[in-house]
């Protein structure tokens, strides 16, 4: 079930909030049970085929968990290596397999696992988990905690990436109820969420779809804005889901960690990062980039550059079992790499040009995360270079419909990501006003018109 | 807990590469030039040979500051 999609904003969504502060009052056994059926019925929706895959996963990590968490040293570390193993494992075999059996040469099997929705996501939660129990920083769950914090419903399928402490042991009970103000501020969150998917991400996607459709026939022009409007899709695609799980999270009083902070303001690849999706690059610098950087006594330049060139291409594959991805993160690894050496030349670089360049890179190699293959992704960057077609006719982008309202949007969505603040910076102003109750109403009219005239489309991470 | 934001000083100017910086509790990524995920892992590395301390993996988030830096390395020592 998409969060922006009529069923679940005014179905599923009040359904659960307004029966989880009903349930509350009968306690924490109650209140837990319900958000655990309440979220494995959200997944089944989505993927009923994945459900015995995510139970098994919450399971069997809830196990070590306990384990390891009363282990001493000794042993500890060796449960931990096993589990870290076990999850890696089945990572690989279940997303990866046919990737690794072609990777070596080989023909992959015809009919492949049945790849669970989330499995990266929850995968990672749960490798953070287990860490977490091995240095004493999250007292083992029991198996109602552990399995409320697997499947929540506002992250399994897409993040943000938790950790235990972000999940409340003890779920509010009688009395607590939910303060009207942090009401106000999570409906916020998830109307901004929802009108940066609707009316933004998918006003993009008529434009990025349209390009991608005739690669072979782009005209420069027309390449440019396709690569540019993807680059604006994703991340208001991507921000957009944040924006409403965090608010659904908020409306059970569970507060979900950051993912977005205006990235395309970056004015540097290393700043970029710092800025988007900030749970994944914090589990990359904290599990990948730091543990290998460990490995020497006193890692020299020269091997932190390497590490986060290793580090960069794990994590552009553990967006997909491609090339393309492994091609991403290659090039990024080496963009930090180049940053760095200028930090350290300690060369100046203006503002501006800093920018263009990190925001050209970015939109630059998205063209690999939306290609389906390598040769496509030759084929655009052919076409940005002028070696593409003479054009194609707007016909099939006009034909669509509402073009001229989609192509303002468009225009309207890249001046929000250059100039506009972040929905966590206005929601952290939040002043009950008419004014303000005006423009939140307006926002989520104009997104409820949108989500009713334009077909639904998939949240882009929800493959990875 | 002054002392341990004095014997941070050395490292921080070492990691950093600026002589004439000076810190408080309230220095973060955002007040010190070049603190980023890579200066950070180095410091994280100076501090843990300095102060003969071992950080968990799932402490390192908590380092976003040196306030944060200096009650984490107390409460180590405590």
């Amino acid at each position: 079930m998409l969060f922006s999609s009529f069923p679940y904003v005014f179905c599923f969504l009040p359904v659960v909030v307004l029966g989880f502060w009903a349930v509350a009052k009968l306690g924490h056994v109650p209140a837990r049970w319900f958000l655990i059926t309440a979220s494995l019925v959200f997944y089944a929706l989505g993927d009923a085929r994945g459900i015995p895959y995510l139970l098994l996963s919450a399971l069997v990590n809830c196990w070590f968990g306990v384990r390891i968490g009363a282990a001493q040293q000794g042993l500890k570390s060796r449960l931990l290596r096993l589990g870290l193993g076990l999850n890696v494992f089945q990572l690989l075999i279940v997303k990866y397999w046919a990737f690794l059996v072609s990777a070596v040469g080989l023909t992959p099997p015809a009919h492949g696992w049945h790849v669970p929705v989330g499995i990266s996501f929850f995968t990672l939660i749960q490798i953070i988990y287990l860490i977490d129990c091995a240095e004493g920083l999250a007292v083992p769950h029991d198996l109602r905690q552990h399995l409320l914090f697997s499947s929540f419903f506002p992250y399994v399928t897409m993040g943000p990436l938790v950790r235990s402490r972000d999940v409340p042991r003890e779920l509010p009970t009688a009395g607590a109820g939910l303060p009207a103000d942090n009401a106000a501020r999570a409906i916020e969150f998830f109307v901004f969420g929802l009108f940066k998917k609707t009316v933004f991400a998918q006003s993009l996607a008529a434009l990025s779809d349209t390009g991608w459709g005739m690669t072979r026939r782009l005209s420069v022009a027309e390449a440019w804005l396709t690569v540019i409007a993807f680059a604006l899709e994703l991340y208001f695609d991507f921000s957009g889901y944040t924006d409403m799980a965090i608010g659904s999270a908020a409306l059970l009083g569970v507060k979900l960690p950051l993912n977005f902070d205006a990235p395309y303001k970056a004015t540097s690849i290393i700043m970029f990062w710092k800025r988007w999706h900030i749970t994944l690059s914090s589990f990359i610098t904290t599990y990948l980039y730091t543990p290998l950087m460990r490995l020497r006594r006193r890692p020299s330049f020269g091997w932190a550059m390497t590490v986060t060139v290793v580090s960069m291409v794990i994590a552009g594959l553990w967006h997909g079992a491609a090339w393309t991805f492994v091609i991403f993160g290659l090039f990024h690894g080496v963009a930090l790499v180049i940053n760095h050496l200028w930090r350290r030349a300690k060369l100046p670089f203006p503002d501006f040009l800093g920018w263009l360049l990190t925001f050209g890179f970015v939109a630059g190699t998205l063209i690999l995360f939306r290609a389906p293959s390598v040769a496509v992704a030759e084929e655009m960057v052919g076409n940005l270079l002028g070696h593409g077609g003479h054009g194609f006719d707007v016909d099939a982008f006009l034909s669509s419909g509402l073009a001229a309202v989609r192509a303002l949007m468009a225009l309207a969505a890249a001046a929000v990501c250059l100039f506009a603040p972040t929905s966590q910076a206005v929601v952290a102003k939040f002043g009950a006003s008419y004014r303000r109750a005006a423009f939140i109403v307006v926002a989520a009219l104009a997104a409820l018109v949108f989500m009713n005239s334009l077909a639904a489309k998939e949240f882009i991470y929800r493959d990875f | 807990m002054d002392e341990i934001l004095m014997r941070l000083q050395p490292i921080f100017r070492d990691v950093f590469d600026q002589k004439n910086l000076e810190i408080s509790r309230e220095s973060n990524a955002a007040t010190v030039e070049g603190w980023d995920s890579l200066t950070h892992v180095s410091l994280v590395l100076s501090l843990e040979q300095e102060f003969k301390v071992k950080f968990g993996l799932g402490e390192l988030q908590e380092l976003e500051n040196v306030g944060g830096i200096v009650d984490l390395i107390t409460r180590k020592l405590g």
